[in-house]
């Protein structure tokens, strides 16, 4: 996300380093590259406008122009002007009701039935909320389907009815949550064009059949100068309460996320990040800004290892590893903690510098993970625990066990033990970490 | 003789399906027009002269339209040569020039057919790609409806198998329009696309429309997975895919030139289906997509009905675009 606007940005911010000062002679070619890269990542024109003047006026101010290092100031400017577009303030769910409505709306195709399926993961994870799902796309073909495929992947309920009124499915499934102690409740409703009068109603009715404590616009993040006309047109008819913008994983430049909040003041609460069930973060408005300008976002990664990394096993490890007793085994469920932070593309790309370092565009096979997991788990479970007793027949055994060959359990083995050596020094303190 | 007489001429003498076709590209680019042509207008009301700040607001109104910053830079210094070499003050002219000038981008001098490239010596195979949620699966419906109508023998191959409740909503549609239908949840997709082509040549199909699960184009490991699958279709059918056709939502913006040239990297894609049309004011991504990758669209989607799925005719376009101007 936000890739080749974030590299525009570090090539003007390293063309003003150059300068070494900023005049009213060579601002102008830097407005016009950050012009160009707004409007070519869909940022809407008028923001466009706004933004650009706003980082002229600042660069040409006092600050930068006492500075010595004005790369940096510039850098700073394009920060906070990035904020400040992107809203200044985080917008948390709605979660003050006993039982929480939120009614999900938008165009076809922006996502909606994964965002719910992903939302109710959500709620329940860190919000510890019973959700339930409304299936009121009655509709395409097959959505309610889609639904309880997702419910039952997640563990939870859907409310269904096939193919009936969508406003009386909706209230009935109120009652329906209400008697069966469920607290968060989802309704998932047919894609709709926001000038579709008759189905644009159909959603008004639904909103006051259950008044709603959230309503949420899902939008997709590679839509172009358009997503203006559709936030109004659903804000006109239902009060948003939020947005949510999805497939934010793809290489769009994301130029509706810099454009929704100042242009129509509704909130962007979540983006989805990935096609796992539980790849939907928070909106953050100054970490977005940092991910752009390419400095990471550590907190991101912090939350995810925190969410999905078992504590007691990586203390587990740690301390085996203090005393050199780490073993194959040991390995192998480090490895499966690894896996479960999601693809490790996505996280490389969070490290600060990361698009500097080139690592930004790193593609890891989740082939070449599978293959390690297989080999060692082709060891009998002394041989993990002890891989020194690992000679030519028994390596002849694994590789044909997991269908590899001797070089590349040779590879594993010698990697394993580096790796014994390399931890050993970090954590006797006698190395520093390599970034 | 500009394009505006030629329409004309073309709706006297033609039949009426092709006034039909007309009405529909009308309807459909209702929004559309609104916004662009509105402003448009204003422009000529408020400039007496064609002057440097008439162009900046060009450019401006173009961009607004999704026609990509690069499009429009250059359509615009084309346009502002043309106003200084022939001397142009009268804007009436220059309305033509600038229609004439936009429909330029698109034809580029090629002779450009939306025609589906079929087979006749056996089985059609038409695969289609693209994102997430731009109307893959709807857009194969209709197409099958339509080519069963003509009496084609037609069968859907379902290879979404990653997206819940995809086979089932091809199933549906297949059963729905008349078609024969082959996918399996949970399998790998190429295999469905092998077992399924392998069926539809032993029973004497015509035409196969192979859906596959919608992917974002910086998905290395997915889109490997697609080049499998476009792959498995030639050696199956021992020729080339006959129809690529990339599915793109009228309402995408510049990620929609990224995803015509990624998507051509990999299957090669051969023309384009823009879905969602009537939904949008902008559609600009059309003349952007075509003057960067040289894609022409292939069909284009008017609204949610099987006949509001039509064959791309620009020169319809561009008359229900500016009719009003």
């Amino acid at each position: 996300m936000f890739d080749n606007l974030g590299e525009k940005f570090d090539s003007i911010i390293s063309k003003v380093k150059g300068y070494g000062t900023i005049n009213e002679d060579n601002i102008s070619e830097m407005v016009r590259d950050i012009r160009v890269a707004l409007l070519e990542a869909d940022v809407n024109y008028k923001i466009v406008g706004e933004f650009v003047n706003s980082v002229k006026e600042k660069a040409l101010g006092e600050e930068v122009a006492k500075s010595l290092k004005p790369g940096e100031v510039f850098a700073s400017i394009l920060r906070n002007e990035l904020i400040k577009i992107l809203g200044e303030e985080e917008a948390p769910l709605t979660m003050n009701k006993p039982i929480n409505i939120t009614l999900m709306c938008g165009l076809q195709g922006s996502g909606k039935t994964t965002t719910v399926g992903k939302l109710g993961a959500l709620v329940r994870k860190r919000y510890n909320r019973k959700p339930l799902f409304v299936a009121c796309d009655v509709y395409r073909p097959a959505a309610i389907d889609q639904l309880k495929t997702l419910g039952k992947s997640l563990n939870i309920e859907v409310y269904e009815e096939g193919k009936g009124n969508p406003v009386e499915i909706a209230k009935r499934a109120v009652e329906y949550a209400k008697n069966n102690g469920y607290d968060y409740i989802l309704i998932d409703t047919a894609g709709r064009l926001q000038i579709d009068e008759e189905l644009m109603d159909e959603l008004v009715n639904i909103y006051n059949a259950v008044n709603p404590s959230e309503v949420l616009l899902v939008l997709d993040a590679m839509i172009g100068q358009d997503a203006v006309n559709v936030i109004n047109g659903f804000n006109e008819k239902l009060k948003l309460t939020g947005s949510i913008l999805t497939k934010m994983d793809g290489d769009t430049k994301g130029g509706v996320a810099l454009s929704l909040r100042h242009l129509t003041n509704i909130p962007i609460k979540l983006i989805g990040d990935s096609e796992k069930l539980d790849g939907l973060s928070e909106f953050v408005p100054s970490r977005i800004a940092d991910r752009i300008l390419g400095m990471g976002d550590i907190v991101a990664i912090a939350q995810r290892a925190e969410e999905v990394i078992d504590e007691e096993e990586a203390k587990n490890a740690a301390k085996k590893l203090k005393q050199g007793k780490f073993d194959l085994e040991d390995f192998l469920n480090q490895m499966r903690q690894v896996k479960k932070l999601g693809p490790l593309e996505n996280l490389l790309k969070l490290l600060p510098g990361a698009r500097k370092a080139g690592l930004d565009n790193i593609n890891i096979d989740p082939k070449a993970m599978a293959k390690v997991e297989a080999i060692v788990l082709s060891m009998t479970p002394s041989e993990r625990r002890n891989p020194d007793i690992i000679k030519a027949s028994r390596k002849q055994r694994i590789a044909k066990g997991s269908g590899s060959t001797v070089e590349e359990v040779n590879r594993l083995l010698k990697q394993f033990e580096e790796m014994k050596k390399m931890m050993k020094q970090f954590t006797n303190g006698n190395m520093k970490m390599p970034f | 003789m500009g394009l505006f007489d030629r329409f004309k001429i073309f709706s006297k003498k033609e039949e009426v399906k092709n006034e039909e076709e007309i009405d529909k590209y009308d309807k459909g680019l209702t929004k559309t027009r609104e916004d662009f042509v509105n402003k448009l207008s204003i422009l000529g009301i408020k400039y007496t002269k064609i002057d440097e700040a008439f162009f900046e607001e060009l450019e401006e109104i173009l961009i607004m339209a999704d026609l990509g910053v690069n499009t429009t830079m250059s359509f615009v210094d084309k346009l502002r040569k043309r106003v200084k070499e022939e001397n142009i003050s009268d804007f009436y002219y220059l309305k033509e020039v600038i229609v004439d000038e936009l429909m330029l981008i698109y034809v580029n001098g090629e002779n450009l057919s939306s025609k589906i490239n079929f087979n006749n010596e056996g089985l059609t195979t038409i695969l289609f790609v693209g994102v997430n949620g731009v109307g893959k699966t709807t857009t194969i419906a209709k197409l099958a409806s339509k080519m069963i109508k003509e009496g084609k023998k037609v069968m859907l191959i379902g290879a979404d198998t990653f997206r819940a409740g995809a086979v089932e909503q091809l199933k549906d549609w297949a059963n729905k329009v008349g078609a024969s239908f082959y996918g399996k949840d949970e399998s790998d997709p190429s295999s469905v696309v092998f077992d399924g082509l392998t069926a539809a040549i032993n029973e004497k199909y015509d035409v196969a429309l192979i859906d596959t699960a919608g992917r974002l184009q910086n998905k290395v490991n997915l889109m490997k997975e697609l080049e499998k699958i476009s792959n498995v279709i030639k050696k199956v059918t021992e020729r080339e895919v006959d129809e690529t056709l990339l599915v793109i939502d009228a309402s995408t913006g510049q990620n929609g030139v990224s995803q015509a040239k990624s998507f051509s990297e990999i299957c090669s894609v051969t023309g384009l289906v823009l879905t969602k049309m009537d939904g949008t004011s902008k559609g600009g991504i059309v003349l952007s997509i075509k003057d960067t990758t040289g894609l022409p669209v292939k069909f284009v989607g008017f609204g949610e009905k099987e006949e509001d799925l039509m064959s791309f005719d620009i020169e319809k376009y561009i008359y229900g675009l500016f009719k009003e101007w």
